[in-house]
């Protein structure tokens, strides 16, 4: 299991922060993610594996009305 | 049209260029006040000599309609219309829209061509563009 | 229906005048305001003191301190005792931050019949204050139309009456720009108020606030939407307000430290240039860029609040939007506003109603008009919403409440509670464009079944309840209003402190409080009732705070600095506060810091809440939200995300659905929801400084320097 937004998320063999965007429908473009604390690039997310037990923080940068 | 050309690799900073201008327009040497601005910088060749290429992005942000570009293709300010927004300033591509503390409209080069006179190595020239 | 110029410049009849000496702007201020009575033609100046400053600050704060001195606790919206003030604050004027021309409007609604307030743009509140004026403050009731004129170039305020047409408001602002100005370059110094037949004949009157357009030549309109202040317009009889200030320059609000805030200003207008098109391209799409991403993450309001996303949601995304409308252009509602997100759609041609066939300039559609005329109703079509919201905002009405009304009412006739007989003929099922335009026509012309719909969505339930035999019950659970405001657009099951952030508001159920459904719902940053309490006190502290400077909130966090990220409280921005703290501190020389920035809103904000209670509301009964805020009240609506709400039973109740009817299960979530949200209110309170009834406690408004002796008496009355 790995948490995602403070919430528990089923952790997949390989995930990457790419994929688990996409398995969390995350599709907003400005999304600031953080794996155990540290700050992931956007270009680096296709690349970037989370192990199990990661705390996942991805927040959106969105503003709103 | 005719615009301030840059080669600085042959600059030595002597400042001749911002005395120039900040005197003419506004009666004081005050490099603040100049519409070419040159800056040592870490970069090679250590100098960046700002001044407008006259691209004339600025004109379509101006919400007064100030910032026109003359027959001959060079973007001025009327300084009577201008309201003193910044907002050419900001949206500059190259930082050569400056403004200054005591001014309440930004200011440019204009390519009149004095500067260039001035310059002992030739780092600035007029040139052609198209 | 245009009056030539000619005419209209002959039959204007001054019904009293007033000549001024134009008070120089200081720091922000004049230091007058006008106040004008249209009963007996009363026009002169008051002083604006320094405890008015310091408490009140300026915008909404002057608004609502002159219209509490101004009515009595029994004092109506349509009583000749209420006021419309309009003002914008001290930073109001300045040209070189972004969003700095907003003007405030203060009146009592006929949609809550307390206080109302709203935020707009366009060149009048900076054009009032550079003419000499803090605020605009009119009492009374005319006998006949009139326009009022402020000459800020002379030093002439006029009352008079003028053959002009006031049905239609972009001609009337058209018209009154034509007239007044000298020549084509002088419009810009222009800036006309004026409202529509909507304001006439509905509850949900807009006023119109106009700027000049020097590209398109044409005079377009922001709205002061909200709550019917067009309404109050309209039933004192006031056709138009005028103002003209020709000597605009980037100092004319005279701020006490120029080179500070044109540095704070460049800083920010390259973070615009640089990071805009990356992050909410504002200057493309304006606040319809918002229209894909709630779609996509289920908060977009479809068939009256009742989901949050719909498949055929493409047809109104906001790239389908951005092609509408017409790019690179400075569309900034105030002089010099970088972020330039007021877009327009230029020569669209009008399929319906009285200019049908005229090829019109039409601002907008905002997010809330796509989402509210178009997602809310299921109607998946911008040339539909680009029209209805042209229609919208001549006729005068509140695109915002317009959209929510016409959802319920298809929810009401989709469930049989009105019909064909009832709507004369129209059939109003979800994603009938044809019957939702016919409708907007009616409500704005005041005929049909719009006059019943225009009431506003408080009333209908009413008459729907006691002339059509439904279920009160049911009409409360899906009318979306809360203390008589309809909702604006935004789907709030799924976010517990947006639903706060809904209801536990002031003036009703608008999002200019605090949007906190991304913080909420999908980062959640909030999972206590401490933090989203904590949250739903600060936002509004600090989103009010805009209102008493006459700023905009966009530039806040509709941009996003570089470095953010790595902040404390990336949803604060930190850097963007502080902007605000040292321009304020800029314009008027004081020296505040972010804390203090927060107290000037509390202020304000505990005295509207206590103005609320003065007038018999402002109280916990009032906080209740429609429960379609809150959860799935029919069981197509729990179907609809069942897998969502099954989990919830089981994980977040202890629940196991898999045996329960979905009666049962609507009534567990139901219950527990509803638990959720008096909680929240518990927690809110509190933190607040308030009461368990949500009354400002008197040590609140003792710490915080309003307890005048009126404040006091009228919050003890109610302990």
């Amino acid at each position: 299991m790995i948490e995602v937004n403070g919430k528990q998320v089923e952790w997949e063999e390989g995930i990457t922060v790419e994929k688990l965007l996409k398995k969390m429908n995350y599709t907003f473009p400005k999304i600031v993610v953080r794996v155990d604390g540290k700050v992931i690039e956007k270009s680096d997310w296709e690349e970037h594996h989370i192990p199990d037990q990661s705390v996942v923080q991805a927040h959106h940068l969105i503003a709103g009305g | 049209m005719k615009i301030v050309g840059i080669n600085e690799k042959e600059c030595t900073m002597c400042g001749a260029c911002e005395t120039t201008c900040s005197t003419f327009y506004y009666k004081e040497d005050d490099r603040l006040k100049s519409a070419i601005q040159v800056e040592e910088v870490e970069a090679s060749p250590g100098v960046a000599i700002h001044v407008c290429n006259q691209c004339g992005k600025c004109i379509e942000v101006c919400p007064v309609e100030a910032i026109t570009r003359t027959k001959k293709g060079i973007v001025t300010i009327n300084k009577k219309t201008c309201i003193g927004c910044f907002n050419c300033v900001g949206v500059c591509p190259t930082d050569t829209m400056f403004w200054h503390e005591e001014l309440v409209e930004p200011f440019k080069c204009i390519s009149c061509a004095r500067c260039t006179k001035e310059c002992p190595t030739e780092a600035i020239f007029m040139e052609e563009v198209s | 229906m245009a009056k030539s110029i000619e005419d209209m410049r002959k039959s204007r009849r001054a019904l009293a005048s007033y000549d001024y000496d134009q008070a120089e702007v200081e720091k922000g201020y004049t230091g007058k305001t006008l106040y004008i009575n249209i009963s007996d033609n009363t026009i002169k100046s008051k002083n604006v003191t320094e405890q008015m400053k310091d408490i009140f600050i300026g915008g909404k704060g002057f608004g609502l301190w002159y219209l509490w001195n101004g009515v009595k606790p029994e004092t109506r919206w349509n009583d000749p005792e209420n006021e419309i003030v309009i003002s914008s604050g001290p930073i109001g004027g300045i040209t070189q931050y972004p969003g700095s021309g907003k003007s405030l409007v203060v009146t009592l609604s006929p949609l809550t019949n307390s206080v109302m307030d709203s935020n707009v743009g366009g060149f009048f509140g900076p054009y009032l204050k550079f003419s000499g004026w803090d605020a605009l403050e009119i009492q009374g009731k005319a006998e006949k139309d009139i326009v009022i004129f402020i000459d800020g170039d002379k030093g002439k305020i006029t009352i008079e009456e003028v053959d002009i047409d006031p049905t239609a408001s972009h001609l009337v602002s058209e018209q009154l720009t034509e007239l007044l100005a000298e020549n084509e370059k002088d419009k810009k110094n222009i800036s006309i108020v004026s409202s529509g037949s909507g304001g006439e004949n509905t509850n949900i009157g807009i006023l119109n606030f106009s700027f000049y357009d020097l590209r398109r030549k044409v005079a377009r309109m922001k709205q002061a939407g909200r709550g019917g202040i067009g309404t109050v317009f309209r039933d004192k009889k006031i056709a138009a307000l005028a103002v003209k200030f020709s000597n605009l320059s980037g100092r004319s609000n005279n701020p006490a430290d120029p080179s500070k805030i044109a540095k704070t200003g460049v800083k920010i207008t390259r973070e615009i240039n640089k990071f805009d098109d990356e992050q909410f391209r504002m200057r493309q799409i304006g606040t319809a860029n918002l229209m894909t991403p709630m779609n996509d993450y289920d908060l977009l309001p479809v068939h009256n609040f009742k989901y949050g996303s719909h498949p055929d949601a493409a047809g109104l995304s906001s790239d389908t939007l951005r092609d509408r409308f017409t790019q690179n252009m400075p569309d900034g509602c105030w002089v010099g506003c970088a972020l330039s997100c007021c877009k327009a759609v230029d020569n669209f041609e009008l399929k319906t109603g009285p200019f049908k066939g005229e090829k019109v300039l039409v601002d907008g559609p905002e997010y809330e008009n796509a989402a509210g005329l178009g997602a809310n109703c299921g109607i998946f079509d911008a040339n539909y919403v680009i029209e209805a919201n042209f229609y919208c905002d001549t006729y005068g009405i509140d695109t915002i409440s317009t959209g929510t009304i016409i959802a319920f009412a298809m929810e009401c006739y989709e469930n049989g509670i009105i019909n064909k007989e009832i709507t004369g003929g129209l059939e109003l099922t979800f994603g009938n464009a044809d019957a939702a335009m016919e409708l907007i026509h009616q409500m704005g012309q005041g005929k049909g079944f719009g006059k019943i719909a225009s009431q506003g969505v408080r009333r209908m339930k009413k008459i729907f309840a006691e002339e059509y035999d439904a279920d009160p019950a049911f009409l409360q659970d899906i009318g979306m209003e809360n203390k008589g405001l309809e909702y604006s657009q935004y789907q709030a099951k799924e976010s517990l402190a947006q639903q706060g952030g809904y209801a536990m508001t002031n003036k009703g159920p608008q999002h200019d409080e605090a949007w906190l459904i991304f913080m909420d719902m999908v980062n959640n940053q909030l999972p206590t009732f401490e933090k989203k309490a904590e949250a739903l006190h600060y936002f509004p502290m600090f989103r009010t705070w805009f209102g008493l400077q006459g700023l905009c909130k966009l530039p806040w966090n509709d941009i996003v600095p570089e470095g953010n990220a790595q902040t404390d409280s990336p949803e604060k921005i930190p850097e963007h506060v502080q902007n605000y703290v040292d321009i304020f501190n800029a314009v008027t020389g004081k020296k505040i810091d972010q804390d203090e920035m927060i107290r000037q809103s509390e202020r304000v904000y505990n005295f509207q809440r206590i103005f609320n209670l003065r007038l018999g509301f402002g109280t916990r009964e009032h906080d209740a939200s429609p429960y379609r805020a809150l959860g799935p009240v029919t069981e197509e609506e729990y179907e609809s995300r069942s897998e969502r709400y099954d989990k919830q039973l089981k994980e977040d109740l202890g629940i196991d659905p898999t045996e329960m009817s979905i009666t049962d299960k609507i009534k567990e979530m139901r219950k527990y929801r509803e638990g959720r949200y008096e909680t929240l209110m518990d927690v809110v309170y509190e933190r607040r400084g308030w009461t368990k009834n949500g009354i400002p406690k008197l040590e609140k408004i003792k710490e915080l320097g309003i307890d005048f002796p009126e404040v006091v008496d009228v919050v003890k009355k109610n302990l």
